[in-house]
């Protein structure tokens, strides 16, 4: 899978090639906004971890540039401004996800595999420890064996495994599976959680009362 | 405000000073030039009736004044008395022309006031007796007593008018007015020009005097303009002029202040330091140790060491860099209405898996139906944050904590609280101030979240209480949100 980094600084990006290519990754490195502009009209990249402040030229016009050209391609900003406000611009400008500088690379691989996926580029299934989930086919196993998951329950469990580690708020397993607008029976997330912990197994899948629920990559 | 600033004190005082003085003088000019104009007048109006008195008396010695002349039984033929009368003005304006032509200088006062003053003497017939060589020959005046009339060169001229006890003649004499006009004029440049002469020696010493009044400020202004900009030592407020005492004080004051805080700061630079430079030191020699390792296993373990001294600094520097955000002399920035219960879920969302590493159980409740608030969203999910980070790192594995969000009387009150080892009553407003840690901690941490809770706190005008936590051990830290707005 190629990976287009856009970085000035010399020590972080060295760091982020070393470590996405030990991963799997095809890594191409610029440090320029205009570099990564040419790179990106000649070459087809599954993503691209864009940094803010770029010598040449601000990173969030390399965005726009490259969005109004019509490319769609997940873009993980990285950036040293951590305030709301900094977010909602990002995201404005048509970034897929933010992070923070001092973000620790296991985050951030895990945030750009989600965007991979979600950008259907990856392509196959994924899997939490004995949990395996195939997007295309719509199955998912726990260890080789097939279990049986209505399509809300496979859209809840597809939430849960993406975020791994995570712990998802009833209110955002809502939005993944009926989008803002909405009204949904307050009951129904809980119904689909106790089926599916009926089926994965309650270990599996916990809850955190009064906040949501995790499948925990660690324990898997 | 601008035209205050312009002119000092001294200048101020010294244009009032000198507009009342100016003003009391010049009344006091005005009446007494007033008074002088009467006394003149008055002075005039005499000496113009003596005149005609004398002549009279001149003309007709049976008036009653036995002083002046004798009387006698006969009565003079008072047509020669005049007629040599008439030739003794000539004589002596004779005499005067020849005194100026031989000194040659200008009119004396003598000639001056001959000019001056005329006389007409009639007969009761009215036929002209008697006139000085500058009266006319026509009659000045019908009017007996003070009368006044302009001639034909627009001269004033103020005239008295009399008849003798047989009423056989008619004496008038008359004055020009300008003369008693220049004599007030004299007398009013007398009284004015010392004045006018003396201003600029008023002024003079009323500046004197006022600088040598404002000499305490001088000293003062001295006193602080030749200080180091360290020596924040107060002023000496005992020895200041009353009326400047208040002002010395509130200088005093922020004085005070000001060296509470640079003592702060100092102390702050001189912690950040220390607290920056020993991760650093440690991923150094973590670092140090990694490339020496004999041996896999030594290696990862190195390197283990060197991510906690990577995150410890990470950490460090973002704290440092909240606490410069949340300026003390700031307000509170972007204030919205907030939802507190769903600041609570995201915080807890984002730090249970921490809990759920460790074992420990993490519930939250909310109350339904809470008012919005005023307030940031951001800083209130990291004042959060930090109480649910602290009590899950310094609970022990298995633990439980609790997070609250419910209404109060005064406001929404918002709590964490946990069953680890607590915190001692003693330290419970100790542990607020920066870089304060608990004695024997093993968790990294750098002192800083509880006073960035607190600033954030007071910024939104509440502040973090400690007490002790669930089942009378650990420790709860609340806040109550004050609902100014209800914006439900």
């Amino acid at each position: 899978m190629q990976l287009l980094i856009v970085e000035d600084d010399a020590l972080l990006g060295a760091g982020l090639r070393a470590a996405l290519s030990k991963l799997g990754f095809e890594v191409t490195w610029v440090r320029s906004g205009k570099a990564a502009l040419d790179v990106l009209t000649v070459d087809e990249f599954v993503a691209m971890i864009l940094d803010i402040g770029l010598p040449d030229m601000d990173g969030l016009e390399v965005l726009q540039k490259l969005r109004t050209s019509g490319n769609t391609m997940p873009v993980l900003m990285l950036t040293a401004r951590d305030t709301t406000r900094d977010k909602v611009v990002c995201f404005d400008y048509g970034a897929d996800d933010f992070l923070v500088k001092t973000t620790d690379m296991e985050e951030l691989v895990a945030r750009l595999r989600a965007l991979i996926r979600r950008s259907g580029k990856g392509g196959g299934s994924f899997s939490v420890g004995d949990l395996k989930l195939d997007p295309q086919a719509h199955t998912v196993t726990k260890n080789g064996v097939p279990i049986n998951v209505s399509k809300r329950e496979f859209d809840v469990l597809r939430a849960l495994m993406e975020g791994a580690g995570r712990v998802l708020t009833r209110s955002q397993l809502e939005q993944s599976l009926y989008g803002w607008s909405r009204n949904v029976d307050s009951n129904a997330i809980e119904v689909h959680i106790h089926n599916l912990r009926l089926k994965i197994g309650a270990k599996t899948l916990k809850t955190v009362r009064g906040v949501g629920y995790t499948i925990s990559r660690t324990e898997l | 405000m601008t035209s205050r600033g312009r002119f000092s004190l001294s200048q101020r005082l010294l244009v009032g000073l000198f507009i009342v003085t100016f003003f009391y003088w010049g009344v006091i000019a005005w009446l007494t030039v007033r008074d002088s104009v009467d006394d003149v007048y008055e002075l005039f109006d005499v000496h113009l009736a003596q005149t005609a008195l004398a002549l009279l008396r001149v003309s007709d010695p049976d008036e009653s004044d036995p002083v002046a002349i004798p009387s006698s039984s006969e009565k003079p033929d008072m047509l020669e008395i005049f007629t040599k009368l008439s030739r003794l003005p000539n004589h002596i304006s004779k005499a005067g022309e020849a005194a100026l032509a031989a000194n040659g200088s200008i009119h004396s006062m003598h000639s001056d006031y001959e000019k001056n003053l005329r006389y007409q003497v009639w007969s009761g017939s009215g036929r002209l007796l008697l006139r000085s060589a500058n009266a006319p020959e026509k009659v000045m005046t019908e009017l007996d007593g003070y009368s006044e009339t302009t001639d034909a060169d627009g001269r004033r001229w103020r005239h008295y008018g009399v008849w003798d006890q047989h009423h056989d003649f008619r004496i008038l004499v008359s004055e020009a007015h300008d003369l008693r006009n220049r004599l007030v004029r004299n007398i009013t440049l007398h009284l004015v020009s010392p004045l006018a002469l003396g201003l600029p020696v008023l002024i003079f010493l009323l500046w004197l005097s006022i600088k040598r009044g404002l000499d305490p400020l001088d000293v003062l202004t001295r006193e602080i303009r030749m200080r180091k900009s360290d020596n924040l030592l107060l002023l000496d407020a005992a020895s200041a002029p009353r009326e400047v005492r208040p002002m010395v004080q509130a200088l005093n004051d922020l004085l005070h202040r000001m060296s509470n805080s640079l003592e702060g700061e100092r102390r702050f630079t001189a912690n950040a330091a220390h607290e920056l430079r020993t991760p650093l030191a440690a991923i150094q020699a973590q670092l140090y140790a990694a490339r020496n390792a004999e041996g896999k296993a030594e290696r990862m373990g190195a390197m283990a060491q060197l991510q906690r001294g990577v995150k410890r600094a990470i950490r460090l520097v973002g704290q440092l860099l909240v606490l410069a955000r949340l300026d003390p002399e700031q307000a509170l920035p972007d204030s919205q209405p907030v939802n507190l219960g769903q600041v609570a879920e995201d915080a807890c969302a984002e730090l249970a898996p921490l809990a759920l590493q460790r074992d420990q159980t993490l519930e939250l409740v909310v109350a339904p139906d809470l008012p919005l608030l005023q307030g940031n969203a951001d800083m209130l999910s990291m004042l959060l944050c930090n109480l649910v980070d602290n009590a899950i790192r310094y609970t022990p594995s298995g633990g439980h904590i609790g997070i609250e969000v419910h209404l109060d009387k005064s406001g929404v009150r918002m709590s964490v609280c946990d069953d680890g080892p607590g915190i001692p009553a003693a330290q419970r407003e100790q542990v607020f101030d920066r870089f304060y840690r608990l004695a024997n901690q093993d968790q990294p941490g750098t002192g800083l979240g509880l006073a960035i809770c607190q600033r954030i706190a007071e910024l939104h005008n509440a502040r973090i209480v400690l007490t002790e936590g669930l089942s009378g051990r650990g420790v709860t830290a609340s806040i109550v949100l004050g609902c100014r707005e209800n914006m439900k």
